[in-house]
């Protein structure tokens, strides 16, 4: 939304919004677990979604109001897809379906791959919102507060709780490659 | 509040250090931003547009031919010409597949390019987004001699077009202009020389060009379109109320139709 928030955005805003903004919108959907094949169309859904918002008012931050359309449009995504994966029977993947070495990980997209599957396994949605915005989107509580409209305090326990959940996941993740590879 | 030092600046481990690093080193594929800002009809990029309008007039002619739908090659080409000179200013709004329906459904036809405009139609809204009916009218005055199953031939080819783009051929412009689907191509180009008048005008002349539509063609076969531009006219009116309560309508007839997605999120419904 504009900086001035008295007027409706016009074509120049919209712009400025989606130049400024494409890249965290998309990687915000990709590590909230939208496919690589349909992260383009969610994001378009965003940015779509403004448009057609123009003037509804956004709290003084542009980034938080596109997090929060982000986010719930990624939370309809995630839905319809575990929806799709139970009439299909599929399996819930497995951490351990992919052990690469802490030296692959110098390999950056099967580092996000992994990433990925920690995020999945380890924390609620709700955890994963909040760690991915703050912990890679350098995003600060307090915006976090206002994207997600939750009170800052609960900005906060969802963090820790996430983080600890992160750390133990990762340390589990090591021990596993490590005995995999003695 | 004060916020705790980020993992990424104080990684507990190197693993944490490589996964968040990684992560805040992706990027989206080249060219997506791009697509987003012509979707939303504020892209720039007239020259990439023109070359995408030749490839997809190429893929076009080649998805007539190859359905047997054109006779010869160079009415396919003479057709591509001539759509592409009454379009092109507008081409670069459009995606790559809707660019692809409207040149594969115009050379289907010869003066085809009406569907062109009903396939552009499915797409969410701007009103730069959206190519000219008139245009499209015009290709049709200058191409070949209009087909007496006309209509059969286009809906077939915009089925046969879905079934290749690997969707269902369920689309609402198919099912209106199956055989069974009795519209005067005359009545069709004033249908949509009204609709594009609407989609030009501002927000409130539009209204009343679409009242006038809904008088004139009670049975239009371009009825839902009418109705989508109708909501994206009181939106831009403020009226955020009749908005919703025309979508919900529009909803519960078309359930699965192209502006579905759009009027979800409108109606807050997000299923």
């Amino acid at each position: 939304m504009p900086s001035d928030l008295s007027s409706p955005m016009d074509d120049a805003g919209v712009r400025k919004m989606v130049v400024e903004h494409f890249d965290f919108v998309w990687r915000f959907l990709r590590r909230l677990g939208v496919g690589e094949a349909d992260v383009d169309d969610m994001a378009q859904q965003v940015f779509l979604v403004l448009n057609s918002h123009r003037d509804a008012p956004c709290g003084g931050s542009e980034r938080a109001y596109l997090a929060g359309v982000a986010r719930r449009i990624a939370s309809t995504y995630r839905r319809t897809q575990r929806r799709r994966r139970e009439v299909a029977g599929e399996p819930v993947a497995e951490l351990q379906d992919l052990s690469p070495s802490p030296e692959e990980l110098a390999d950056r997209s099967r580092a996000g791959v992994l990433l990925d599957k920690i995020l999945e396994a380890a924390m609620t949605e709700e955890e994963r919102e909040v760690f991915v915005l703050f912990e890679i989107e350098q995003v600060t509580m307090s915006e976090i507060a206002l994207s997600l409209t939750i009170p800052p305090g609960t900005v906060a326990s969802r963090l820790r709780r996430a983080r600890t959940r992160f750390e133990a996941a990762v340390a589990a993740w090591r021990l596993n490659s490590n005995e995999e590879a003695s | 509040m004060k916020d705790p030092i980020r993992f990424l600046h104080d990684p507990p481990n190197s693993a944490i250090a490589a996964l968040l690093s990684a992560a805040r080193d992706t990027r989206p594929p080249d060219g997506s931003r791009d697509r987003v800002l012509r979707r939303l009809g504020l892209g720039t990029a007239a020259l990439g547009a023109a070359a995408t309008a030749t490839n997809a007039m190429t893929e076009g002619t080649t998805l007539a031919t190859t359905a047997g739908l054109l006779p010869h090659a160079s009415q396919a080409s003479a057709g591509a010409k001539t759509f592409a000179a009454a379009t092109l200013t507008n081409v670069s709004q459009w995606s790559t597949g809707t660019i692809l329906k409207v040149v594969g459904a115009s050379l289907a036809l010869g003066g085809g390019a009406v569907v062109g405009v009903l396939a552009a139609f499915s797409e969410p809204s701007t009103s730069a987004a959206r190519p000219s009916a008139a245009g499209a009218i015009a290709a049709v005055q200058t191409a070949t001699a209009p087909n007496p199953s006309a209509h059969a031939e286009v809906a077939s080819a915009q089925i046969d077009d879905e079934r290749q783009l690997g969707r269902p051929a369920t689309s609402a412009v198919a099912r209106r202009l199956a055989p069974s689907t009795q519209v005067s191509a005359g009545t069709l180009a004033g249908e949509l020389a009204l609709l594009d008048e609407a989609r030009r005008a501002p927000p409130a002349r539009a209204l009343e060009l679409l009242a006038t539509f809904r008088a004139r063609y009670p049975r239009a076969a371009m009825g839902y379109e009418a109705s989508v531009l109708r909501i994206n006219s009181l939106e831009q009116l403020g009226r955020s109320v009749e908005a919703v309560e025309v979508a919900r309508g529009v909803l519960r007839s078309y359930p699965k139709g192209p502006a579905t997605p759009r009027l979800r999120l409108l109606v807050g419904d997000t299923r």
